[in-house]
């Protein structure tokens, strides 16, 4: 391992393929755990195997592209089975864009189900057969095969070495956090869709952001904002749905006015797919600290435990019914999944309004403690360099939320100035990303002094 | 050996005698001298560019007889990387720079590693493969596999080197007789691990020599192939194999030609037939198209199974390009002929060609489906109703006739027009009713008459004839709010340091300096601290491109803001400043800032006269007469840099009632403010002592001035102000001898195009250029324009690598703000700029977008220069410029100003060959008409004028025709007389021809677009009429 990536060996029993297999012709994935481990979570008919061809295809396509650099990587999917939905998921190489088919039970025959995440083989001659899947033809999916095991010398093992980068793990797991703040924005049918993702520039892309907005039925892409606009960057992000267009019933375009990032969900009969944009094509999702505030704080340590033991690969986790069970606050249980999101145990369903439990399967535990700007901010403290200026009190003589402090820097004191929603910082992180980028280094320091000092 | 002995050998740069001394030595031996050799090839990498400075005694030694020769020392590199091999560990031996045209010839590479013998040389070897041809010399690496000394990797990058060293050494040794494939009938070994690349991700066939007597891997393939030294079938099935990879597009386009090339007869098409069918439902157009083209000599040869291809070929409507699928409809007319029972699953593959991009596609798909008939079940009627909504306006006539011919339901029913006129004519009444309460002189001057005489006809209504004074600018923009206090001033800088939102930021960050003294905060060294240190930090750094930039600010804004932080006003002076100094506007920028500064060390604190009241720069002239007199009574200093400013920045709203309230003004700078207000009395002949001083520094002037501007400035500013288009002789009388563009006559641009030749003797290529003339009248002086003159300075662009002499968006807006009133020579430079960079992609340097953000004002009226930044917008390569001119004829068709002949006029300007993109302008014409019916109908004039402008039409006019017949088909217009006459010019077959004589016969359908265009436009002039009587 090196302090950038860490080493990861895919190795899979068998390769991936679409052909004839024993319970006839279908799509045969094959499985590897985070300890090469080979389950078997799936196997059924597929009700419309053409459109499940096109967007396992696009979410390949996501994770073997590295949108600002030609560098492709060699990741892999990883698909999550639970009672209702079969979701793969991908994180692309420049850690950007993050792709995720769910394939609700009801566009599947099952035959066969269990719970779980696991990685999943995508290689080239599948992804060609992938390509060549037709409705009129009845296909079978299979995930993971029943008593498969590694043997070796078994010409068949595939395996995979790769080194993956702590900032796309990363990236892979607080993805998640940006979805429970985004809003529908725009929605249009499949037809007005398919132009609008054709209207995208096919060579240079714009340099500046771009905005879709909406024109009449349809929607326009602009180079402009105005009202109800959606903005984001990167066109040729967006085109890597273009495929799926041909077939979808409608598209839906999500969005977080203050993080700007976006979703854009295509909605087909086989099921959903959903593409997320980091705000930038240069910025990943690793990195962007929205996660920050609450891994800082620790409003969430008390519900943790508990929620975290209650986790059974539920496709849907409801907080309030957890809140219930464990006898705390609805936010503290929220609070607690996102971290939990952070930590990779948990995915976000934009489409229902939820996080549902799955495990990335990776060996998240050395990259838990890698997040740079809270060890930034924690070495702060440590080295006692954040002292408080100034407090102010409300007209009860009782401490407000206004307080102020003095962060060491490097060459220069920053001032912090906390306050109930706006906290500011005289640094120039602060200074050129208002807090767009989550706090800086010094106001996470600043909050952990003043959450810790409330604490007692 | 002593250390000293090898220091020697390398000083000498003595190759030969070096690997001569080292070959008996033994391992223990070379060990003792390994570090010694890893500091000498350490030191010579890293310090030889600095042997002149260097104190290293080391380096001395080595290259004493280098110092004065600036080309490395490749002797010394190579002998010194031979030291490492030879005596290093294998982590040195890899870094060893080892390929040299310093080598004797003696391969001493291949002579250390057999002396040594080492047991990590496989891996040493290895790494030399990874790095590709830059590793080592081919036949080296092939001696020491032949000899032993190294195993063959069997690593990808083994397979890489084999394709690219291989074919090298052969093309080297091609006056020797050696080709590739001569040698490889000689190396089976080595033809054995060929196969491997089409497995490998390499660079094989992409390309063959272009000279006679070498050979490519294709070529050789082909040969060995026909000379049975490689299994054909195997060759043939490897190639398809390697189709299926996911290389990258060229790789795999090597893959498809090498196939072609081997030419397969009709028995091994038949038996590789379900492979093509296969490679259908490839994702890239480029293996699509391969396998079209072998599926047709399938067809040819008459060995096609009709029944595998039909389902396999619906995956071809999956790519973008037209070529592939129409080819594939072409083959599925003929199946329909000869296999009449696979007419039904042809409908069905058919709808996927429905919902292709291209509208060739789908034409020839519906036409097919037409033809089809009777045999069409239930499924692909419903399949061709669904798709009505994917197809052009010029199908559905198509779309509703086969429904209609087979009884099938058309979920498409059109209204009953009679409703439809019903509803028209109660939205007109409306309409008229609205117009009808609109006061004069709103009414005319924002058209509602003329449109609603022009929707009688119906045709366009004349231009809106509004000037900026004759409008209401004010309505349609958003109040500017000033900056409170030092803590939000404090903020804005802050982030004004690290980026720039918005230019009217920095107008309020002007005039919060102005205006707030620092220590009015207690703890303002706590603020400012950092903020000082920052500056300092960056203001070498070529990436700040904020207000403290080097490159990009203009130099009195950063010492301005400096001053006010930590009243030294130098503390961001850079080491050396990127701006150019040519004449700009930015040199009255500067000049306009040094006062303000001024104020600042006499501790004297006023707002700022100059600072906007709304967006875009626009000042409220009562606001404006104001703060004038405030800054009167309070004994405010009023700069008159400042007033220059100010009244360039009246806007037309308010003006009577400020010249009323400025009759009480009593400085000096008054009466021109009260003529640039409307007032009678204007600038009188110059006679005072003054003013006589200031005509001569005037004429002598070499440079922009700091000093206060003379009187004669100001009252050109107020001219310019009172009436940006007219005309002052008065002001040369008063002693203006600025005969510039916009000093005493408004500039007026001409412009002619043409294109340049330049044939390129080494390729023998002919390169074409668009070459642009523009010409300013007046013309502009030959010495430089005063800094006092900005009307005149704007249209001065001759900045030696960007027109302002700056490559911030931010300058350009901020120059933008300068002369609200009129900007022709704003958009005189976008036009200069789009021009040159019309074939560039979007660059962070040039950022021509800029040049459109005005056009986004609803009262911006679009004058000539602005429509031919639009114009070269349309056409331009470049997505930011682009994209922002496509949206701001949007915004201007949708608020009135774009008139569709004055966009037609000028495109007709760019008619000469090889200037106009047809394929940019039509896409981006045919995204504006997506928009709404007024803006086709919009599209469709100007284009029909664009038509009408060539005397022949060029080999892209297709694209125009088809953007016509779509148009006309969604509004439901007639061709007119003037367009059938001329498309009845154009013979023959090509495709201009045909959709030629698809327009000269097209006949609307009812129902078209229309008569809600004109209520839309009809709409559009009343809602600007509306707003502007209600400023009153």
């Amino acid at each position: 391992m090196t302090a950038a990536a860490l080493d990861f060996t895919y190795r899979y029993a068998f390769p991936s393929e679409v052909g004839q297999t024993e319970r006839g012709f279908g799509l045969q994935l094959a499985t590897c755990g985070a300890h090469h481990e080979q389950p078997h979570f799936f196997d059924g008919k597929l009700l419309a195997p053409r459109e499940m061809g096109e967007m396992l295809l696009c979410l390949s396509e996501v994770v073997r592209t590295h949108f600002f650099l030609p560098r492709p990587p060699l990741m892999d999917p990883v698909v999550t089975s639970s009672d209702t939905t079969l979701r793969f998921e991908g994180f692309s190489g420049c850690c950007g864009v993050y792709a995720r088919v769910d394939l609700p039970t009801e566009a599947l025959a099952c035959d066969h189900l269990s719970h779980g995440t696991t990685n999943v083989d995508f290689n080239n001659p599948m992804r060609a057969a992938l390509a060549r899947l037709r409705d009129n033809q009845d296909t079978r999916l299979a995930v993971g095969a029943e008593g498969v095991e590694l043997s070796s010398g078994d010409k068949r093992v595939v395996e995979k070495k790769v080194k993956l980068p702590v900032r796309w793990i990363k990236g892979f797991s607080e993805v998640q956090l940006y979805q429970p703040s985004m809003q529908l924005k725009l929605e249009t049918t499949g037809a007005e869709g398919r132009k609008f993702v054709r209207s995208l520039p096919r060579s240079a892309a714009p340099k500046r952001p771009s905005y879709v907005t909406r024109m009449g039925k349809g929607l326009r892409l602009s180079q402009r904002d105005s009202k109800d606009a959606v903005q984001f960057h990167g066109t040729h992000r967006v085109r890597v749905l273009e495929p799926l267009m041909t077939t979808a019933k409608s598209l839906r375009i999500w969005s977080d006015e203050e993080t700007g990032t976006t979703a854009w969900e295509v909605l087909l009969r086989a099921g959903r797919f959903l593409l997320m944009l980091s705000p930038e094509v240069y910025r990943g999702f690793s990195g962007e600290g929205q996660a920050l505030e609450k891994l800082a704080g620790n409003r969430w340590q008390d519900s943790l435990e508990p929620v975290q033991q209650r986790l059974h690969h539920q496709s849907r986790l409801d907080p309030a019914e957890l809140a219930q069970e464990i006898g705390r606050p609805v936010q503290e249980v929220e609070a607690a999944l996102a971290v939990l999101g952070a930590r990779g145990l948990a995915g976000y369903d934009l489409n229902r309004g939820g996080y549902f439990h799955r495990q990335l399967p990776f060996d998240l535990a050395e990259v838990d403690a890698l997040q740079p700007r809270l060890k930034a901010a924690r070495k702060l403290l440590d080295e006692n360099k954040v002292k408080i200026v100034a407090q102010a009190v409300s007209s009860t003589d009782q401490p407000s939320g206004q307080v102020e402090l003095e962060v060491a820097g490097s060459g220069v004191n920053h001032l912090v100035r906390l306050r109930e929603d706006d906290d500011r910082c005289t640094c120039p992180w602060f200074s050129k990303h208002q807090g767009q980028r989550g706090p800086c280094k010094h106001i996470l320091a600043a909050r952990m002094l003043t959450d810790d000092s409330e604490n007692g | 050996m002593t250390p000293e002995e090898l220091e020697d050998f390398i000083a000498q740069g003595n190759p030969v005698a070096l690997v001569d001394a080292v070959s008996d030595l033994s391992e223990a031996e070379r060990k003792k001298l390994s570090k010694h050799a890893q500091t000498i090839h350490r030191t010579l990498e890293r310090e030889w560019w600095r042997q002149q400075e260097s104190d290293d005694p080391l380096l001395k030694r080595i290259l004493g007889n280098q110092r004065k020769n600036p080309m490395p020392p490749w002797k010394h590199f190579y002998t010194a990387g031979l030291a490492l091999l030879a005596v290093g560990p294998c982590s040195q031996a890899k870094k060893a720079r080892l390929r040299s045209a310093e080598d004797p010839g003696e391969d001493l590479v291949f002579r250390v590693l057999k002396d040594r013998r080492p047991e990590w040389a496989d891996d040493w070897l290895a790494s030399k493969f990874e790095e590709g041809a830059a590793g080592l010399e081919w036949d080296t690496m092939l001696r020491l596999l032949d000899d032993g000394i190294c195993r063959k990797p069997d690593t990808d990058d083994y397979y890489r080197s084999l394709a690219q060293g291989l074919r090298s050494w052969c093309y080297q040794k091609r006056e020797e007789g050696v080709t590739l494939s001569k040698y490889l009938v000689e190396r089976k070994d080595l033809l054995e691990d060929t196969w491997k690349f089409f497995e490998v991700e390499n660079d094989a066939f992409i390309y063959d020599w272009g000279v006679e007597d070498a050979e490519g891997w294709s070529t050789a393939f082909v040969k060995l192939s026909n000379e049975g030294h490689l299994d054909r079938g195997r060759l043939l099935r490897a190639t398809l194999d390697g189709l299926t990879t996911g290389f990258k597009q060229n790789l795999l386009s090597g893959y498809a030609k090498l196939h072609e090339r081997l030419a397969p007869s009709p028995d091994e098409l038949a038996e590789l037939q379900d492979t093509y069918c296969d490679l259908l439902s490839s994702h890239l157009p480029q293996t699509v198209s391969f396998a079209v083209r072998m599926i047709k000599q399938l067809d040819k040869a008459k060995r096609l199974d009709d029944a595998r291809f039909v389902p396999a070929s619906a995956s071809v409507f999956h790519v973008s390009t037209k070529g592939p699928p129409k080819a594939v409809i072409g083959l599925l007319k003929k199946i329909a002929k000869r296999q009449p029972e696979l007419v039904s699953d042809i409908g069905r593959t058919l709808l996927d060609g429905l919902r292709h991009p291209s509208e060739d596609v789908q034409a020839a798909a519906l036409d097919l489906l037409g033809t089809l008939g009777e045999q069409l079940d239930d499924d692909v009627l419903r399949g061709i109703a669904e798709c009505r909504e994917d197809l052009p306006a010029m199908l559905h006539g198509t779309v509703g006739q086969i429904l209609a011919e087979r009884g099938a339901e058309d979920p498409a029913t059109a209204p009953d027009p009679r409703e439809e006129i019903q509803d028209r004519e109660q939205q007109q009444l409306e309409l008229k009713s609205r117009a009808e309460a609109i006061a004069e002189p709103w009414r005319s001057r924002a058209g509602v008459d003329d449109a609603f005489a022009a929707a009688e006809q119906p045709a366009w209504p004349p231009a809106l004839p509004f000037t900026p004074l004759e409008a209401a600018p004010l309505t349609g923009l958003d109040p500017v709010l000033p900056i409170q206090d030092v803590d939000e001033l404090l903020d804005a800088i802050a982030h004004a340091i690290e980026q720039i939102e918005s230019t009217i930021e920095i107008e309020r960050i002007i005039d919060g300096v102005s205006r707030l003294p620092l220590d009015e905060l207690p703890d303002h060294e706590r603020r400012s601290a950092p903020l000082i240190k920052r500056i300092q930090k960056i203001k070498d750094s070529d990436s700040n491109r904020g207000i403290t930039s080097r490159w990009h600010g203009p130099t009195e804004l950063s010492r301005l803001i400096c001053f006010w932080l930590s009243g030294k006003p130098n503390l961001a002076k850079p080491s050396w400043s990127g701006r150019d100094n040519a004449p700009s506007p930015l040199w009255f920028i500067d000049a306009r800032l040094e006062p303000v500064q001024g104020r600042l060390q006499r501790g004297l604190r006023q707002c700022q006269l100059d600072f906007p009241t709304h967006q875009r720069g626009w000042i409220d002239p009562r606001e404006f007469v104001r703060r004038w007199a405030e800054l009167e009574s309070s004994d405010g200093e009023i700069s008159g840099w400042e007033v220059i400013q100010g009244l360039l920045r009246l806007a037309p709203e308010g003006r009577e009632q400020a010249l009323e309230e400025a009759a009480s003004l009593e400085h000096s700078f008054a009466a021109p403010l009260r003529w640039a207000l409307g007032g009678d009395e204007g600038p009188e002949p110059a006679s005072s002592v003054k003013q006589k001083i200031d005509l001569v520094k005037n004429k002598l002037l070499n440079k922009p001035t700091p000093e206060a501007p003379s009187p004669a400035a100001l009252w050109l500013a107020a001219a310019r102000s009172r009436d940006p288009n007219g005309s002052f002789p008065e002001l040369k009388a008063a002693g203006l001898a600025d005969s510039g563009p916009d000093a005493i006559e408004p500039a007026v641009y001409n412009w002619s195009t043409g294109v340049r030749f330049h044939k390129d003797s080494y390729s023998d290529t002919t390169y074409r250029f668009s070459e642009l003339e523009l010409q300013v009248q007046p013309p502009l002086d030959d010495k430089p324009t005063p800094a006092a003159h900005p009307t005149v300075l704007l249209h001065r662009n001759e900045g030696s690598w960007s027109p302002f002499g700056v490559s911030s968006p931010w300058i350009a807006d901020w120059i933008s703000l300068v002369w609200p009133a009129r900007l022709e020579g704003f958009f005189a430079t976008g036009v200069k700029c789009l021009h040159s960079r019309i074939d560039d992609a979007s660059s962070n340097w040039e950022p021509n977008h800029i040049y459109f953000q005005p056009l986004f004002d609803p009262d911006r009226p679009i004058t000539p220069m602005a429509a031919f930044c639009l114009a070269l917008g349309l056409s331009g390569r470049d997505q930011d410029a682009r994209g922002l001119a496509v949206d701001a004829l949007v915004e201007a068709i949708h608020d009135g100003r774009a008139h569709p002949d004055q966009l037609g006029d000028v495109l007709k300007t760019m008619v000469e060959p090889y200037w106009l993109k047809l394929n940019r302008l039509c896409e981006n014409l045919a995204e504006v008409a997506r928009v709404s019916p007024l803006h086709a109908w919009f599209v469709h004039s100007a284009a029909t004028r664009l038509l009408t402008a060539y005397d022949e039409l060029p080999r892209d006019a297709h694209l125009l025709l088809a953007l016509l017949l779509e148009l006309h088909a969604q509004l439901g217009l007639p061709v007119s007389d003037e367009v059938a006459q001329q498309l009845k010019t154009i013979k023959g077959s090509s495709k201009t021809a045909k959709l030629a004589k698809s327009l000269r016969e097209f006949e609307p359908a009812a129902g078209g677009t229309l008569p809600e265009a004109q209520l839309q436009l009809l709409e559009a002039r009343i809602a600007r009429a509306e707003r502007w009587s209600g400023a009153q």
